[in-house]
């Protein structure tokens, strides 16, 4: 269980600063399907972002199974990632002269595991995404929603508990955005907690709970009804 | 992260960089071929004043020598010891121990048979008198005139008058015989030595080389006038102020033996040997310490009461000089370097610049800032190292220049058709080690700024720096 208390984000500082966040509190269920829904510029990513530990508020506190993440080092946060989350971005930031096994296995790589044994899990999670016969490639010869698939498998390789996902359908067509958000369902279904961002009522439709933002501001409420309008008319 | 796995994504992030990667190893490749070069030359000279050093050892071996005196500066009653007979018992004791470098004749020393002799004889000196004028003789005898009066004068000065014994005649030119003046006799039997004619005395000198003479006194003269008095006036007031105005050396020679010897054992059992005598010695008399008159200094300038091996003094030398070559050479070496070093480091910080987005990502599925570090420094370990490397090859490539410097420098201060001098052919291992190791070490200084940034800053800043 991800709890956010009273978080703020601003970024810059004196006339050009930006407030992202105001006084943020929200909680996300362990292996729930969040998705945090807002317009361009609402905040969206800043959040989820602060709920990954890939930035710090500016100010409030934010809880990890009751575990201060605001209160850690860089160091402390960094190891958090590399046990306990997993990230798929719109970008994908895959690195492309690697190949897929190597992209897919790099959080095992940094965890310190064998060789052997953490490209036979990378292998596992790429076939199990329907990519066996991809791993040998490098990243860049991929199309792009193989190279989502492939940052799935990465976000899923080392077993987080907790997978975000920035618009991961953002820079895909439809009938890829679609697999990528059974994917997350599926995720989901597994018992992980995921979180999505997305300005897409259809795919926020998905989730079992909804996070609005609206100018930095958020609130909770259950899953959308079909064909709800989210921001209330 | 593992370090094996940590060379690895370094390995890989060259090989897809080559253009930068090969153009900082190619800098780094050519600065230290330069450093090396300038190390090698001055590690060269050294090795070759040893060369030098050891050929002289060779050919001339090694004195040992110890002297002592007792004297009274007349001015300043600073008394200069003698060697004492415990001394010289230490002196053979010691020895005994180092009997490879020291042989057997410890014992046959000159200046023994010179110290026997000075018990029963009367003791002049002579010396090198400023404001006198001296000569030399052809047997390269330091002269005062008063004193070997047969040896430097052809015929006897007016106005002087001989009390005892005889005058002097041309046959005395040449011959031991001396004449001495009245006031010298007077003095001597006021220090309690009866002097007449006819007998035997002990000329030392004590110039350069310390000789030892026997003469016969054939005649006493009135003196008192003469221009030269006042020297051996000087002088006796040196005598007559002590009893013991004595010198005592003792000298040994050791021949490296012909043939191959072992030269460092050799050369290190002299030195200990030289080293355990000098400090069991009293004390080291520098005559500069000592606030004589000048004819003090001038007179027992050879005299100390130091342990002396003329070999270990001449290696100390040339320790000092070679450390001081080297040094210069070393901070050269060092200058390049550091002028250098500035490109290097940027290319660090341009390959974390560019690298950003790979470190965000990293970052962001768990890298920590030990492991970022560690992943620059590896990139850099692998480019300093391969492109020391590839300045060996070129260091090698420059031997011929390195040696042609080494050879033309040392024949002209010796003969290179002499000895064979040459540049130390074999690198020695620390110098390409120390050359990675100062490289790493500069560039991660200056570079370390940047890296710091990068590796503390919020992963999303990274990030977002990239877009
Ligand atoms: N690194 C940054 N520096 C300054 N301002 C930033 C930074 N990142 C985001 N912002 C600002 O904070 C606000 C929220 O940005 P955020 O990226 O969270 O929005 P978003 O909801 O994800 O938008 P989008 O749907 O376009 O991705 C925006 O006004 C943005 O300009
Ligand atoms: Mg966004």
């Amino acid at each position: 269980m991800i709890e956010l208390r009273n978080v703020n984000k601003i970024y810059g500082k004196g006339d050009g600063a930006v407030h992202a966040l105001k006084d943020v509190n929200i909680t996300v269920h362990d292996g729930k399907f969040t998705a945090i829904l807002g317009k361009s510029g609402s905040g969206k990513s800043t959040l989820m972002n602060i709920i990954g530990a890939l930035d710090s508020p500016t100010s409030g506190e934010v809880f990890a199974d009751g575990k201060c993440l605001t209160a850690l080092s860089q160091n402390e946060l960094a190891a958090y990632r590399n046990k306990t989350t997993g990230f798929v971005f719109q970008s994908f930031y895959l690195e492309p002269t690697f190949t897929v096994l190597e992209n897919v296995a790099m959080p095992l790589i940094i965890a310190g595991m064998k060789r052997k044994e953490r490209e036979e899990r990378a292998r596992a999670v790429l076939e199990k995404l329907g990519l066996g016969d991809k791993i040998k490639k490098r990243a860049s010869e991929l199309s792009g929603g193989q190279k989502q698939r492939v940052s799935i498998a990465r976000a899923l390789v080392h077993e987080p508990s907790l997978v975000l996902a920035d618009e991961p359908t953002g820079n895909l067509d439809s009938k890829n955005g679609s697999e990528v958000m059974a994917l997350l369902r599926e995720i989901a279904d597994s018992g992980k907690s995921v979180v999505l961002v997305t300005h897409n009522h259809a795919d926020a439709a998905c989730a079992d709970e909804v996070i609005f933002l609206k100018d930095g501001v958020a609130a909770m409420r259950g899953p959308l009804l079909p064909g709800e309008d989210p921001y209330g008319g | 992260m593992k370090i094996t796995d940590t060379f690895r994504v370094s390995c890989h992030n060259i090989r897809h960089n080559l253009g930068r990667t090969a153009l900082t190893t190619a800098i780094v490749a050519i600065v230290s071929a330069l450093v090396m070069f300038l190390l090698l030359i001055g590690v060269s000279f050294r090795e070759n004043l040893l060369t030098v050093a050891r050929y002289a050892f060779s050919v001339s071996g090694a004195t040992y020598t110890m002297s002592g005196a007792q004297v009274l500066d007349f001015h300043n009653n600073i008394n200069v010891g003698p060697i004492t007979e415990e001394e010289y018992a230490l002196y053979k004791e010691r020895a005994e121990a180092h009997r490879e470098v020291c042989g057997d004749d410890v014992a046959q020393t000159n200046s023994l048979s010179l110290l026997e002799s000075l018990n029963d004889a009367f003791l002049f000196f002579t010396g090198n008198f400023r404001g006198f004028q001296d000569t030399t003789t052809d047997d390269g005898w330091w002269v005062t005139p008063p004193v070997i009066y047969a040896k430097s004068f052809s015929s006897v000065p007016a106005g002087i008058t001989f009390r005892e014994g005889r005058s002097w005649t041309p046959a005395d030119s040449g011959s031991n015989a001396i004449f001495v003046s009245r006031e010298i006799q007077r003095r001597a039997e006021n220090g309690g030595h009866i002097v007449h004619a006819g007998d035997e005395v002990l000329l030392l000198n004590l110039g350069k080389e310390q000789q030892l003479a026997s003469f016969t006194i054939e005649g006493f003269f009135e003196g008192d006038d003469t221009p030269f008095y006042i020297g051996m006036d000087k002088l006796f007031e040196l005598t007559s102020a002590s009893d013991s105005l004595y010198v005592k050396t003792i000298s040994m020679h050791f021949d490296p033996p012909a043939g191959a010897y072992d030269y460092d054992a050799t050369y290190a059992s002299m030195k200990s040997f030289t080293e355990e005598m000098s400090a069991a010695l009293e004390q080291d008399y520098e005559m500069a310490d000592l606030p004589g008159a000048d004819i003090f200094i001038m007179l027992f300038s050879d005299i100390t009461r130091r342990f002396v091996n003329n070999f270990v003094d001449q290696m100390r030398l040339v320790d000092v000089l070679s450390s001081i070559v080297i040094a210069v050479f070393a901070l050269l070496a060092f200058l390049v370097l550091l002028l250098s070093v500035g490109s290097v480091a940027n290319s660090v910080i341009i390959s974390v610049d560019k690298n950003k987005k790979f470190f965000g990502m990293m970052k962001a599925v768990g890298l920590n800032a030990r492991g970022l570090r560690g992943l620059v420094m590896s990139e850099l370990l692998l480019i300093v190292t391969v492109g020391v490397l590839i300045g060996i090859a070129l260091l090698y490539a420059l031997f011929p220049v390195a040696n042609s410097i080494i050879v033309t420098l040392f024949d002209y201060l010796w003969s290179a058709e002499l000895l064979p001098f040459a540049v130390s052919a074999l690198i020695p291992v620390w110098l390409p080690l120390s050359t990675v190791a100062f490289f790493l070490l500069l560039t991660m200084l200056f570079a370390r700024g940047s890296i710091r940034k990068i590796a503390s800053q919020d992963v999303m800043v990274t990030l977002s720096e990239v877009a």
